[in-house]
């Protein structure tokens, strides 16, 4: 799914778009995280300058974004991988090892240089508890209300009736039996875990197969009309789901979140 | 606070707690060390999740006992159930067998726990894709993967610990992180 789109949005019942008050305070977006990330390195870099040191920024954290599997939504993943137990996004292999080491004049200097980085009274460890710490603080605060707020969802009669017809749906498309998303995924789970076990012994000429061996594993017959099982079953349940779901939830959640948070003065929340 | 501190502390373990340092790595990895490397890097890299748990669950210990699988170091304190807590339990497995068993043969130990981090964000990123996008653990999801590279990133320097060492180390945020 695209992380831009994580924020629950819904219409209200008045035709304004609103928004979870909660869910608005976590960084999810890239753009978000690594806004945070530069934070630790500012203060590190300004840390590590009043140490002595000159500090080179990193940012191997900022470059994979553009790499990462987030352009994903949730029907493109499921079309194009399933649940993702045989297939899933992968990274291309590394093949050069470009070194980052630092260069130093000695080792005494290299030692004094991670004891001012990454020592107990270090920069790194200091600019992470400045930056994240107070969002760890936050997320521990918002577990509690979003458990509530999801309790309280499922309990609803209308996402009870909701829920059903998602069911049906899915029975519909030949999963009978089936309530939520973590039940579909179970179900393949234990499915591919006896698909594996089969083209293991089917495959296997040593006692210690080679890579050859294990590729050839997922490429017998039934593993991969399991791949082409799994892309069916999580294409028809996030369909289901966009159908059936998505819009009822999202609504409820509001509501009830509106609810729940009468109960947490205590969270300065926006809005 | 302290329940997420303890989840932390086990990603930073993850981080810092296991890497090997071999002199023989400097040197270039022996043939042996290669086949660790080929077979990890695969497992690392290339395998699905699914198929990694698969071999790390079953087979691996059998079929490959050079490599070093399952500890429990991540997944006791992660492994309780799929929820938030335990969200990022299979990625940290993955990423803890990257540095438990690359770490022999990469010459270049910057680049293998780069290498290793980037997997990891990957692997924490499919998880995040699992969740229906409308579900407000999909958005916890993310939150929380962007709290955990960034501390592996910041989990300590694989400078300090010297060749054949396999570190328990301890750096602050994993003893001192709780108090």
């Amino acid at each position: 799914m695209t992380a831009g789109t994580l924020l629950l949005v819904s219409c209200s019942s008045e035709g304004a778009a609103s928004s979870s008050r909660i869910l608005e305070l976590l960084p999810r977006t890239p753009a978000q995280i690594e806004n945070m990330q530069s934070a630790v390195e500012d203060h590190v870099a300004e840390c590590m300058a009043e140490s002595g040191f000159a500090y080179v920024r990193s940012d191997s954290g900022r470059s994979r974004t553009d790499e990462s599997n987030s352009e994903y939504s949730d029907l493109s993943y499921a079309t194009e991988f399933g649940f993702g137990f045989v297939n899933s996004p992968r990274s291309p292999v590394p093949e050069t090892e470009a070194s980052s080491s630092r260069d130093f004049a000695s080792p005494e200097e290299r030692l004094a240089y991670d004891e001012a980085l990454l020592g107990p009274s270090g920069c790194g460890p200091a600019a992470f508890s400045e930056i994240f710490g107070p969002m760890q603080a936050l997320m521990e605060q918002l577990s509690e209300p979003l458990e509530e707020i999801e309790a309280r969802v499922s309990a609803d009669p209308e996402f009870v009736d909701a829920r059903q017809l998602f069911s049906n749906c899915l029975a519909n498309s030949g999963y009978p039996g089936i309530r939520d998303r973590g039940e579909l995924r179970s179900v393949f789970e234990a499915e591919f875990q006896s698909v594996m076990d089969g083209a293991t012994q089917t495959v296997r000429q040593s006692s210690q197969p080679t890579l050859d061996e294990i590729a050839a594993v997922m490429e017998t017959q039934e593993v991969r009309q399991f791949a082409e099982r799994e892309i069916a079953a999580a294409t028809a349940l996030v369909e289901c789901e966009n159908e059936h779901l998505a819009n009822t939830y999202q609504r409820l959640f509001l509501r009830h979140e509106r609810d729940v948070l009468k109960d947490y003065p205590q969270l300065d929340l926006p809005g | 606070m302290k329940k997420f501190l303890v989840v932390m502390v086990s990603i930073l373990a993850l981080a810092a707690g296991s890497l090997v340092m071999t002199s023989a790595a400097d040197a270039g990895p022996n043939p042996y060390q290669q086949n660790i490397r080929s077979t990890g890097d695969w497992f690392t890299f290339s395998a699905s999740m699914g198929t990694f748990q698969y071999y790390d669950y079953n087979l691996g210990h059998q079929y490959w006992p050079y490599l070093m699988w399952r500890d429990d170091q991540c997944s006791a304190p992660l492994g309780a159930g799929d929820g938030y807590d335990g969200m990022m339990g299979n990625s940290c497995e993955r990423h803890d067998f990257c540095y438990r068993n690359n770490s022999w043969a990469m010459a270049d130990r910057h680049w293998m726990k780069a290498s290793c981090d980037n997997n990891f964000y990957d692997d924490m990123e499919d998880k995040c894709n699992s969740y229906a996008f409308y579900d407000w653990k999909a958005s916890w999801c993310h939150a929380t993967k962007g709290v955990y590279i960034t501390a592996v990133e910041w989990g300590g320097s694989i400078d300090n610990y010297p060749a054949g060492y396999i570190t328990p180390w301890c750096n602050w945020w994993i003893c001192n992180a709780d108090t």
